[in-house]
Order: C-alpha cells, then sequence, then structure tokens
C-alpha cells in the first residue's frame, strides 16, 4: 500500500537536512552530523541530542531504516542509517514542495513593484 | 571528567533512548577534541534529557512493534501512549466512588453498637447512714435497691430514712406546697423525702 507523503509536509529543518545527507548513502551518526554541516556550509549544526530525537522519530515513522552496527568499522559503537523507499518519496515531494516556493519567490521578486 | 558526566546525563535518559543511542552518543563526544566542544555537547544532552522525558512519552518503553519479512508490521499500536484526558476523569471519578465507598462501609461497621455485659453492682449505704436521725437501736434498717444503669447514666435510688419529727411523705407533699405559699420570702429548706435519687 503506498502511503500519501503529504502528511509529513513540511518537513521541519532538522529532518530535511539528516534526509538529504542520507539520500546518498547510509551513514552513522557522527558522519549525519558532519554531513548537515557540509550542506549547510557551517551555518546549520546539529546536536546528537537533536540528531537522535529526530533519528528515532524517522525510524518510528518509517522513513529512516536502522541497519545496526557493522562488523570492521574504526568504532564499533556506531551505528548505521539508511533512507527507506518512504524516506525518499517525502524527500522527493518536499523538494518539490520547495522548488514551488523558490520559484514563485523569485517570480514574485522579480516583478516591478507598483507603486 | 567531563566525560563521566555527560555519560551520567546519557543515564538518565528513558531506558528505550539510553538502550539505542547511548553508545554511539558517547562516540561522537570521543571524538570531539576541545573542551569548548565537550561542554557543548553536555549541554546538549541536558536539553535532549528534558525533550526525552517531557515530550517523547511515547519513547520511554520499547514499541510493541513485530515487522514481518517484508518489513509489513504484524502489530502496531494506534493509540498514543498517554491515556486521553476524559480518561483521565473517569479514572479519577471512579477512584473517588471507590474509595467514597470503601470509607462508608468501614464507616458503617464502625458505627455496630457493642454489648457488654455490665454486672449491676449492690451498693450498700455506709453504716452510719442507716443510724442517721434515728433515736433508738431498734429502728429497723431498710435494704437499698441495687443500682441501675440506664444507657451510660448512674442512677443510685437509695431510701433515706426520714429525720425524726419529720412528716411522713404524703403529709411533707401537703406541707411542701403549703409552705411555699405561706414562707415565700423564706430561704428555709424543703424537707429531706424518704427516697432520694442521684444520677450521674
Amino acid at each position: 500500500m503506498k502511503e500519501d507523503t503529504s502528511s509529513f509536509l513540511p518537513l521541519s529543518p532538522a529532518t530535511l537536512h539528516i534526509l538529504l545527507s542520507l539520500a546518498g548513502e547510509e551513514l552513522h551518526g557522527y558522519a549525519i552530523m558532519q554531513e548537515v554541516q557540509r550542506q549547510s556550509e557551517g551555518k546549520y549544526r546539529l546536536g546528537p541530542g537533536t540528531l537522535y530525537d529526530n533519528l528515532q522519530k524517522m525510524i518510528e515513522r518509517r522513513l529512516v531504516e536502522d541497519l545496526g552496527q557493522k562488523a570492521g568499522d574504526e568504532d564499533p559503537r556506531r551505528r548505521y542509517y539508511r533512507l527507506s523507499t518512504l524516506g525518499r518519496g517525502v524527500l522527493a515531494a518536499e523538494i518539490a514542495r520547495l522548488d514551488g516556493v523558490v520559484r514563485e519567490g523569485k517570480l514574485r521578486l522579480q516583478k516591478p513593484r507598483r507603486a | 571528567m567531563l566525560r563521566a558526566l555527560y555519560r551520567c546525563v546519557l543515564r538518565a535518559h528513558p531506558p528505550y533512548f539510553r538502550q539505542r543511542f547511548t553508545e554511539e552518543m558517547e562516540s561522537i563526544f570521543d571524538h570531539a577534541e576541545s573542551t569548548g566542544a565537550k561542554v557543548g555537547l553536555l549541554v546538549d544532552a541536558g536539553i535532549s534529557l528534558g525533550r526525552q522525558w517531557g515530550l517523547r512519552p511515547q519513547f520511554w518503553e520499547e514499541p510493541t512493534v513485530a515487522a514481518g519479512p517484508d518489513g509489513v508490521p504484524l502489530f502496531h499500536t494506534l493509540g498514543h501512549a498517554m491515556p486521553r484526558k476524559a480518561a483521565l476523569v473517569y479514572g479519577a471519578l471512579l477512584s473517588a466512588l471507590v474509595l467514597n465507598g470503601i470509607s462508608w462501609t468501614m464507616g458503617y461497621a464502625w458505627n455496630h453498637p457493642i454489648f457488654i455485659e455490665f454486672r449491676q453492682p449492690v451498693i450498700t449505704p455506709p453504716a452510719s447512714w442507716a443510724n442517721r436521725g434515728t433515736k433508738g437501736p431498734n429502728v429497723p434498717v431498710v435494704a437499698e435497691p441495687p443500682l441501675y444503669t440506664d444507657q451510660g447514666r448512674v442512677i443510685l435510688i437509695f431510701n433515706a430514712p426520714a429525720h425524726a419529727g419529720m412528716p411522713a411523705p404524703a403529709e411533707a407533699k401537703s406541707s411542701d406546697s403549703a409552705n411555699a405559699s405561706s414562707n415565700k420570702d423564706s430561704h428555709s429548706q424543703a424537707p429531706p423525702t424518704s427516697k432520694q435519687g442521684m444520677i450521674f
């Protein structure tokens, strides 16, 4: 059964950044934090408390899958997370929504102001 | 020192969160190099502690979701972790009713009268009383009636022999009314009757 992605929108900045960082590959918590910092060019810093609170919610809503610990990792305490199919759909819907917002914003800003 | 404190804060988190994320959060703390970054992580953990206990009651315990091989949950709880407000009100009302009922039942049980058998003591007046007001030694002594109890009150009824020269009870009654009319202003005491009673 296909779940309606619009019920998840709009996403909070933390959720959007986490989903975006997991869109490329599966990552552990520390790598997600670094990826979010890189995406935002250092403007948005995610603390572990916020990260794991959001991951917990996203796992419960089945947007993200917990893959558990990986053998052979340099730190065996790390757990890896992956974007689920539903999570990918929600991310795509949010990007489309933001795209519409950006286009509308640009259009309005380009129009000359009426006196 | 900071690490031990950080560990303590993490251990104070709800069980499900602690079990799932504590190890990884400690790993992130170990990656922090400067003291400032470690203090920042400590503050972040404190905020997370408040958030998890105050705003995430649904994650205090592990959710009872069993997933099948294809990832479809076999069982899912749709309700909220916290009971509805209406349920809380009904629960409070029901508790008050039950408590009231228990209190009433206990009160009813305690109000039952307790019957204790009292022995009726016989009080014999002192020997000096028997001879009081009598002139001769051959005056017969009248036995005193027993002591009666009446719902917590003690009634003592005894015969006091009339003083010598005093009228008999029947006469005393008539003379009492006569005295009352004739000696209105006088403070003379009424003559003692032959029967006297005291209620304690």
